[in-house]
C-alpha cells in the first residue's frame, strides 16, 4: 500500500459525494488537532522564541533585545549547573529504567506464579503524586534519617550513603527516586513487547543449539525495537519534564546542585520576574531536545514505513 | 497471549528459580518501601514520628491523620479537608480523558489507514510537542483562554488537559492501529462502508485494549497534574493535587503534620492506585495487544 | 458488543458527575461588593487567621474570597498571578513583599488606597521605613499585616546548660559555646544547608556583624564597595565558621525539622525568623522559657524586619469598596492583634496591646521600638525585602555556591555578589 497518493486504496466506484467525503473527511478529522498542535504547541514555542529575544521581565513585553538574554544566560554558573544535570540525570534515567525494565521483564516472563501482584506492585508508583512521595525519598535518603541510618543502627556503623546532602552526588540520588517512578511502567512495557513475540521462532532456535542469553540478545530483544521506541519517548518527554520530584527530593539543593532546566525556566520566569531569560533557556532547551530526538524520530519512520512496503 | 501456551523461554533448575524468585522480591521490596513509609507514617501521632525512626511501625496506631486529611485539614482558603476537592478533579479529568482519547483514536486511524501526503510529518510535529515542559506554556495559555473567555472553568482546564493529552493517545492507537490488517479495512471499504462507519463498524470494535491504555494513562497524568491546575483554577474549583499540595506545603512560616500529609497523599492517589489494581490487566492486555508493537 | 457498553457508561458517568460537581459549587451574593485574595498562606495557624479576616469583612457586608496557593515560599502564587495578569483577571489584592510593589507599581497595575491610608492616618500608626515600603510615587498601593523579625537565635536552654556553656554576649562567647555543645556531642546549630535558611542565617550575621549602615549599603543599595568590603569578607568568614557547626546530614531538611531538632535537645540553636515560635509551641515548649529567644549577637545590634504585605490591583476582579475594606481592616487593631498572636509575628500598627503575646514577642517589640529610634532597623534580603527578584536570587546563588563548595574563599564570594547583583539588577532593569 503506498502512502504518498492520497487514496490510500478507497473505492474508485460510488458515488461523487461518498469519494469526495473519503477524499477530505480524513483530513478533516485531522484539523481539530492540527489546530491545537499549531496553536498550543507550535504558537507557543514561537511566542517563547520572541520573548527570548525582548527584554521581558516581570511580565511579558516586546521591546526587542537581540541577543542580549542569550549573552547572560551563557555567563550564569546555574545554567550550565541546569544543562549538565539534566544531561547526567536524562541519560542515567533513561537507561536505567531501560535497563532494569527490561530485566524484570524477561525475570517476569518466567512463568512467575504471582505476576499479577509484583506487576501491580511494580507499576503503583506512577500513579503517586510527586508532591509528596518526593518527601518520603528525601527522608529514606537522607543519611540522619534513612537509609544509612537504619543500616547503621542494624549494627554495620561504616555503612554510609550520603549522596542527597552530597553536592557532588546528588543528581544520582534524584535519579534513584525518579527510576523507582518510571521502571514499572517500563516493565510493563517491555512485558507486553516479550507477549507479542513468536514463540515459535524462539523455539526453533533452541532446537537449532543457540543458548538461553543467545536466544535474547539475538532474537528476542532486537524484536523488542518498536518497545524500545515507544518507551524511550515516553522517557525523554518525563525527563525533560522532571520538575515536582527535584523540587520535592531536593528543592533544587544542595545550593542549586540539582537544578535542571524545567526549574531554571520556572523560577527564572515565574519566581525572578526575568521571563526573557527563561524563555532564552526554554528555546535553548527545546533545540537541544530537537537535535537529540529528530534523528531516532525520522530514523523509526522511515523503518516502519519501508517495513511496510515490503 | 493465548499462543504462548509454554509461557517463558527457560525452565530452569530449582536454584535458577530461586534466584529469579529472590531477585523479583528484592525489586517488590524497592518499589513498596516508599509506600510503606507513607501508611505507617500516616497512622503515627507527631511525636511518634519526631521521636521514632522511620521504619518502624505505628504505635499507638492511630487514624485521627486520616479523618484529618479528609474533613478538617487545612487545604488553602478553608480548613474542611480535601474531600471537596476530589468532586473538582473528577469535573475535568472525565472529560478531558474522554476527549483525549477519542481525538488519539481518531488521530491514529487517519494516520494509520488514510494516510496521505504528510500524515507522518503531522505525527512527527506531533511527538515533537510532547518534550516540551509544560512550565513554558503557561503565560501564553493564560492569555489564549483569557481571549477565548475560558478562563478558570472547568471547561478551560478540561481544554487544556485534552490538547496536551493528544499527542500521547495518538502515539498508542497510531502504533496499535499499525498492527491491525489493511485488509480489513479495505474490504469494509469495498464493502462499500465510508471513513465513518469503517471507524465504528470495524476499527472502535476492536480497539478496547488500546482505549484501555489510553484511558488510564491519561488518567494518571491528568488526575496528577498540579502546573495547569494551580494557575487556571482558584479557591474552591482547586483540583485535590493543588488542596494536597496547600496541605503539605506550610507556607515557610508553618507547622509540618506529615502524618496528615502522608494520609492526604494516599487518599489523593486513590483514584489512581485503584485504577492500576483493577484495570491493571486490561493495561497489560492493551499493551500486549499492540500499543508497543511497531 | 459488550465492551461499547461499558464505554457508554463510562462516558455518562463522566457526564453527570462533571454535572453533579460544576451543580455543586456554591455562590454566596455578597452584598457590598467582593475583594479576591492571592496568598499563600495555607498552614493552620495562618488559614485561620485568614478567615478571621474573612469573618470580620463578612460582618461590615463584604465578601472576601480566600485564593490560596502555598509553595516554594510564594513562588506559586507568583505564577499564578502572573497568569491571572495574562487572562485579564486581577485578584482585588496579592500577597506581595518589599521592592516587587514598586514593580507592579511601575507596571501600572497598583491600585492607589491613599483614602484609607489617610483615613487611619498611615503614616501614623506605621513605622517610618514599612509606610514608605508600601508607597510608590508618593501613593499607599499595598497594605502591611505584620512584622516578623528575622535575626533571632533559638537556644535550648537545657542543652546549653548540659554542655557546660552559658548564654553568649558576642561573637567570641557565641563560638565558645558552639564549641562546648559539639565537645558534649549536640549538634551545635540545626541549619543544615538549604539556601533560604542559610541567607537566613547570613541576614543575621551580615547586620551582627556589619551593621545597619552596612547592611543597607550592601543589600539595600547594592553598593560595588560595600558588597565586596572586609566587613562582607569577615561576615561570609563567620557563616563559614558556622558551617562547621552544623550537620552536613541536615542539608535539605525543612526549618520545622531543625526547630524540632531544638526542642528536642539533639542540637543546641538555631538562627530563624520568629515564624519558628510556632513550631516550638507546637512542639510543647513555649519560647522565652525552654527555648531562650536571642538577639544574633556580634559587634551591632538591631532588628531585620520582614514585613508581610498586600499589594491592592486596579482592574481587578473586585469591587473597590470592598478592597478598602480589606485595606482598612487588616489594620484594624482586632485583627493585628489576633493574627499576629497566631503567625508569631508582632503587630505592624504601633501602639497595639501587647497583652497576652509570648516573651520573645514582647522582646521583640521593645528591641523594634530601640532599633527604630537608632535607626537600625534593615529590611531583610532573605525575606525579599530588600531586592526584587532578580537580584535576591543572584546574591542567593552566590551564598549557595560559596556554602556549598569549601574551597571558596570569602573574598572570592563577595567579589561574585558584587558583581552577579549588579549583573542582575541591570537585568531586571533593562
Amino acid at each position: 500500500m503506498s502512502d504518498t497518493t492520497p487514496p490510500a486504496g478507497p473505492p474508485t466506484r460510488g458515488m461523487p459525494v461518498r469519494r469526495w467525503l473519503d477524499r477530505w473527511l480524513p483530513k478533516i478529522a485531522l484539523v481539530p488537532s492540527g489546530v491545537a498542535l499549531l496553536v498550543f504547541v507550535y504558537g507557543f514555542i514561537g511566542w517563547t522564541i520572541w520573548l527570548s529575544m525582548t527584554t521581558s521581565s516581570l511580565l511579558p513585553n516586546n521591546t526587542f533585545a537581540g541577543l542580549r538574554q542569550y549573552e547572560v544566560l551563557f555567563q550564569l554558573d546555574v545554567w550550565w549547573v541546569s544543562v549538565i544535570n539534566l544531561a547526567i540525570f536524562g541519560v542515567l534515567y533513561v537507561a536505567l529504567c531501560l535497563a532494569i525494565g527490561l530485566f524484570l521483564a524477561i525475570l517476569l516472563d518466567q512463568k512467575i506464579r504471582a505476576e499479577g501482584w509484583l506487576r501491580t506492585i511494580y507499576l503503583y508508583p506512577l500513579a503517586l503524586s510527586l508532591v509528596v512521595t518526593g518527601v518520603v525519598w528525601k527522608w529514606l535518603l537522607n543519611p540522619g534519617l534513612g537509609l544509612e541510618h537504619f543500616v547503621q543502627s542494624l549494627g554495620w556503623t561504616g555503612f554510609s550513603f550520603d549522596w542527597l546532602v552530597n553536592p557532588d552526588m546528588a543528581i544520582y540520588a534524584v535519579v534513584i527516586a525518579a527510576v523507582w517512578q518510571a521502571a514499572g511502567f517500563v516493565t510493563a512495557l517491555f512485558l507486553a513487547g516479550l507477549r507479542g513475540i513468536d514463540t515459535s521462532i524462539i523455539k526453533a532456535a533452541q532446537i537449532d543449539g543457540a543458548s538461553l542469553p543467545r536466544v535474547y540478545l539475538s532474537i528476542i530483544i532486537p524484536s523488542l525495537r518498536p518497545v524500545f521506541f515507544s518507551a524511550i519517548i515516553l522517557l525523554v518527554s518525563l525527563a525533560i519534564k522532571s520538575f515536582d520530584l527535584v523540587i520535592a527530593l531536593t528543592g533544587g539543593g544542595p545550593g542549586y546542585s540539582t537544578w535542571v532546566p524545567a526549574i531554571f525556566m520556572y523560577d527564572f520566569g515565574f519566581n525572578r520576574g526575568q521571563i526573557g531569560l527563561g524563555a532564552a533557556a526554554a528555546t535553548l532547551m527545546m533545540a537541544a531536545v530537537a537535535l537529540a530526538m529528530l534523528p531516532m524520530l525520522i530514523a523509526e519512520l522511515k523503518e516502519r514505513r519501508d517495513g511496510r512496503k515490503n | 497471549m493465548a499462543a504462548r501456551t509454554e509461557d517463558g523461554v527457560a525452565r530452569g533448575g530449582p536454584i535458577a528459580r530461586c534466584i529469579v524468585y529472590g531477585i523479583l522480591m528484592l525489586a517488590a521490596a524497592y518499589f513498596l518501601l516508599p509506600l510503606y513509609v507513607m501508611l505507617t507514617t500516616s497512622f503515627k501521632t507527631l511525636p511518634q514520628i519526631a521521636n521514632g525512626s522511620l521504619l518502624s511501625l505505628p504505635s499507638p496506631f492511630s487514624v485521627s491523620a486520616w479523618g484529618d486529611a479528609w474533613s478538617s485539614a487545612c487545604t488553602g482558603g478553608d480548613c474542611n479537608g480535601l474531600h471537596h476537592y476530589f468532586w473538582n478533579s473528577v469535573a475535568f479529568t472525565a472529560p478531558a480523558v474522554a476527549l483525549s482519547t477519542a481525538f488519539g483514536a481518531l488521530n491514529g486511524y487517519v494516520l494509520t489507514k488514510w494516510r496521505f501526503k504528510g500524515s507522518e510529518l503531522i505525527f512527527g510535529l506531533l511527538l515533537v510537542g510532547t518534550f516540551v515542559p509544560f512550565q513554558m506554556f503557561l503565560l501564553p495559555m493564560a492569555r489564549v483562554l483569557g481571549i477565548i473567555g475560558l478562563d478558570n472553568s472547568v471547561a478551560g482546564l478540561t481544554l487544556v488537559h485534552t490538547v496536551y493529552g493528544i499527542a500521547f493517545t495518538t502515539l498508542f492507537c497510531r502504533n496499535y492501529y499499525v498492527a491491525i490488517p489493511d485488509e480489513l479495512v479495505k474490504a469494509a471499504r469495498i464493502d462499500g462502508a465510508s471513513f465513518i462507519s469503517t471507524f465504528r463498524h470495524v476499527i472502535l470494535p476492536i480497539s478496547t485494549p488500546i482505549l484501555m491504555v489510553c484511558v488510564i494513562w491519561q488518567f494518571t497524568q491528568i488526575w496528577n497534574d498540579f502546573l495547569f491546575g494551580v494557575v487556571f483554577t482558584s479557591g474552591d474549583a482547586h483540583p485535590i493535587t493543588v488542596a494536597l499540595n496547600n496541605l503539605v506545603n506550610t507556607s515557610s512560616t508553618g507547622v509540618k503534620r506529615y502524618n496528615v500529609d502522608m494520609a492526604g497523599a494516599i487518599i489523593t492517589a486513590l483514584p489512581t492506585l485503584l485504577v492500576y489494581i483493577v484495570a491493571g490487566r486490561y493495561f497489560m492486555r492493551g499493551l500486549t495487544a499492540g500499543a508497543v508493537k511497531g | 458488543m459488550g465492551n461499547r457498553g461499558l464505554w457508554h457508561h463510562t462516558a455518562c458517568l463522566g457526564v453527570a458527575v462533571a454535572a453533579l460537581s460544576i451543580g455543586s459549587v456554591a455562590s454566596a451574593a455578597p452584598d457590598k461588593g467582593t475583594v479576591s485574595v492571592l496568598n499563600w498562606w495555607t498552614s493552620g495557624s495562618e488559614a485561620k487567621s485568614m478567615n478571621v479576616l474573612s469573618d470580620m469583612l463578612a460582618d461590615q457586608g463584604y465578601k472576601m474570597v480566600n485564593d490560596a496557593v502555598s509553595g516554594g515560599g510564594g513562588s506559586n502564587a507568583r505564577t499564578v498571578l502572573k497568569s491571572r495578569i495574562q487572562s485579564n483577571n486581577m485578584p482585588g489584592a496579592a500577597q506581595i513583599k518589599g521592592p516587587e510593589i514598586q514593580q507592579w507599581c511601575q507596571a501600572g497595575m497598583a491600585m492607589n488606597i491613599d483614602e484609607v491610608a489617610k483615613q487611619q492616618d498611615w503614616s501614623k500608626i506605621l513605622p517610618g521605613p514599612v509606610a514608605k515600603g508600601m508607597q510608590c510615587d508618593g501613593h499607599f498601593v499595598a497594605v502591611p499585616f505584620n512584622l516578623h523579625r528575622i535575626n533571632w537565635v533559638w537556644i535550648n536552654k537545657s542543652a546549653l546548660k548540659k554542655a557546660g556553656a552559658t548564654m553568649p554576649s558576642d561573637w567570641n562567647s557565641f563560638v565558645a559555646a558552639l564549641d562546648k555543645l559539639k565537645a558534649a556531642g549536640i549538634t551545635p546549630i540545626a541549619g543544615g544547608g538549604d539556601t533560604w535558611q542559610v541567607a537566613t542565617e547570613f541576614d543575621a550575621i551580615a547586620l551582627a556583624t556589619g551593621g545597619a549602615d552596612f547592611y543597607r549599603n550592601a543589600f539595600v543599595d547594592l553598593k560595588p564597595d560595600a558588597l565586596s568590603s572586609d566587613t562582607m569578607v569577615k561576615a561570609l568568614s563567620r557563616l563559614r565558621t558556622l558551617q562547621k557547626y552544623e550537620d552536613a546530614n541536615d542539608q535539605g531538611l525543612s526549618w520545622n525539622h531543625n526547630t524540632g531538632a531544638v526542642v528536642k535537645g539533639e542540637a543546641g540553636m538555631q538562627i530563624m525568623g520568629d515564624w519558628a515560635k510556632g513550631e516550638i509551641t507546637n512542639a510543647g515548649a513555649t519560647p522565652g522559657d525552654q527555648v531562650a529567644c536571642m538577639a544574633m549577637p556580634g559587634e551591632h545590634s538591631g532588628f531585620v524586619y520582614n514585613a508581610d504585605s498586600f499589594e491592592m490591583f486596579k482592574k481587578s476582579n473586585s469591587d473597590k469598596a470592598a478592597q478598602y475594606a480589606f485595606a482598612r481592616t487588616a489594620l484594624s487593631p482586632e485583627f493585628q492583634r489576633k493574627f499576629n498572636m497566631a503567625k508569631g509575628s508582632i503587630p505592624v500598627r504601633e501602639g497595639v496591646s501587647l497583652d497576652g503575646f509570648d516573651a520573645c514577642a514582647q522582646k521583640a517589640q521593645s528591641d523594634f521600638e530601640a532599633a527604630e529610634k537608632n535607626n537600625a532597623l534593615v529590611p531583610s534580603f532573605s525575606q525579599d525585602m530588600a531586592e526584587t527578584g532578580a537580584v535576591k536570587g543572584a546574591l542567593f546563588d552566590v551564598i549557595a555556591k560559596f556554602y556549598n563548595n569549601k574551597n571558596m574563599s570569602a573574598e572570592a564570594a563577595a567579589k561574585q555578589m558584587a558583581s552577579q547583583a549588579k549583573q542582575a539588577k541591570l537585568m531586571s532593569s533593562m
